[in-house]
């Protein structure tokens, strides 16, 4: 494991690091790949969860979801780690580092110092890999920025011990061992089929399709609240969950879509490439829908009709794919 | 989205740096493209930051007035809200409203204000005296 880290440039963070991580241990794999079989396509809506008074929007499955798939899917041994305080947590980082090892690190937002102000928010886990050190800090090789990073000693221990939801606990991870032999076929189909059914069959109103139609309705209501600027952070808030950093633009949409024309090549089906297609289509329709959203942000006028109307194009053609997958039987 | 599609708006707050987005390559293949920025996401983000400093401004006016304890003033310059201090706190929300108030704030027990310092990373000093927001 000794061997030369070469960063790559990731849409999303903990993808990008399973597929990091994977790859410098000898099973080189894609982001696309990574987030497709570590089952991380959802939509979640949630308004009892509140963000900083908005109702949680997700598009991805919650933290540490996609690691822990992939390791079951693709039987791989993962070691995770939490600590109790940040000194040991920091020595037993350098002794692992040291020994030639690359490092997972579950980390908050706000304390990384070479993040931009403007886009530290207390979001407790974001991923990145540690690869090395110098004398003042961490080599750091975080997915979403397009070159390796660093962080001093005492920044990254904030980052790792950062308080609340979420909250790392230092939690660091790596890849101990990989099977011999990978069903990969195996692995794709039975994330494709898992992540279709959760669309289309949850119990749950608030997730999948129906979270989909719940958000919609939120949406038609906001015109009701007495203070106009609650409607223009809402629809703000949705924009950010969906196209800030690490989502790899349309709500992880088109990354899916890229997982698809992945998976046609390994399968030999000509048909998920008309999937992927279809896919990448869904992924334009939720940005048509976040620019409606932000021209109402604006303070233009503009009828909440119309953009729900938007919100159904994502609904009814997201449903047309995964009915699609599903009738490929795979 | 073709990757000649993905949006180079050159967003300011990412100091030069490009993020990747997943486009539409030349044999209609997806693969990761940069982008330096898309406006819709830009105006958002920077909503929710003046949201923030607006918050602390009012706060602030009111912690001068002697409406509010300094408490406030840090919540949001630090990009928090009462439920996400409530979580890093381990404090009820309804005692943090309690400590918003002046006469409560000044009560506080030196353990209190310590952990309030840890999680804003400043002194006691600091914590009773914000400087003015800009």
């Amino acid at each position: 494991m000794s061997k030369a880290f070469v960063h790559s440039h990731a849409a999303h963070c903990e993808s990008g690091v399973v597929s990091s991580l994977l790859t410098h241990a000898g099973y080189p794999i894609s982001e696309a790949m990574a987030f497709g079989i570590g089952n991380g396509l959802t939509f979640a809506y949630l308004p009892i969860v509140k963000i900083d008074g908005m109702p949680l929007v997700a598009y991805r499955m919650p933290p540490k979801s996609i690691l822990k798939t992939v390791e079951k899917r693709l039987g791989l041994e993962v070691k995770i780690k939490k600590y109790s305080n940040p000194q040991s947590a920091r020595e037993d980082l350098i002794k692992m580092v040291d020994a030639g090892k690359f490092v997972g690190l579950q980390t908050s937002v706000f304390y990384l110092p070479y993040f931009p102000p403007e886009m530290r928010f207390h979001f407790n886990a974001h991923n990145l890999v540690v690869y090395g050190k110098n004398d003042t800090g961490f080599l750091i090789s975080d997915p979403v920025f397009e070159h390796p990073v660093e962080a001093e000693f005492n920044a990254l221990d904030k980052a790792r011990f950062a308080r609340g939801v979420f909250a790392p606990k230092g939690a660091c991870y790596t890849i101990e061992k990989i099977p011999e032999r990978i069903d990969l076929a195996k692995a794709i189909k039975k994330a494709i089929n898992r992540t279709c059914n959760m669309m289309l069959y949850t119990p749950f109103p608030w997730v999948g399709l129906r979270g989909i139609g719940m958000m919609k309705r939120a949406i038609l209501k906001l015109p009701t609240y007495p203070h106009k600027r609650y409607a223009s952070l809402y629809l703000g808030h949705i924009i950010r969950m969906q196209e800030e950093i690490g989502t790899g633009g349309g709500g992880f949409r088109l990354m899916y879509a890229a997982f698809l024309s992945e998976c046609a090549e390994v399968l030999g089906r000509e048909e998920l490439k008309t999937a992927s297609s279809m896919m990448g289509e869904v992924g334009d329709k939720w940005r048509v829908f976040a620019l409606s959203c932000s021209k109402a942000c604006k303070g233009n006028e503009y009828s909440v009709e119309e953009i729900a109307q938007k919100l159904q194009e994502c609904r009814d053609s997201e449903e047309r794919v995964y009915r699609f997958l599903k009738g490929l039987k795979l | 989205m073709k990757r000649d599609e993905a949006p180079q708006d050159n967003i300011a707050m990412y100091h030069g740096g490009r993020k990747a987005l997943y486009a539409v390559a030349d044999e209609g293949k997806f693969e990761i493209t940069q982008s330096s920025g898309w406006s819709v996401e830009e105006m958002a983000t920077l909503q929710a930051v003046d949201e923030f400093e607006r918050l602390e401004r009012e706060a602030y006016r009111e912690f001068s007035e002697g409406k509010n304890s300094p408490l406030g003033v840090w919540m949001y310059r630090r990009r928090m809200s009462i439920a996400t201090l409530s979580q890093c706190s381990d404090f009820w929300q309804w005692s943090i409203k309690r400590h918003l108030k002046p006469d409560v704030f000044k009560r506080l027990s030196p353990k209190k204000i310590a952990l309030y310092c840890d999680i804003f990373d400043i002194t006691a000093a600091e914590l009773f005296n914000p400087k003015e927001p800009k």
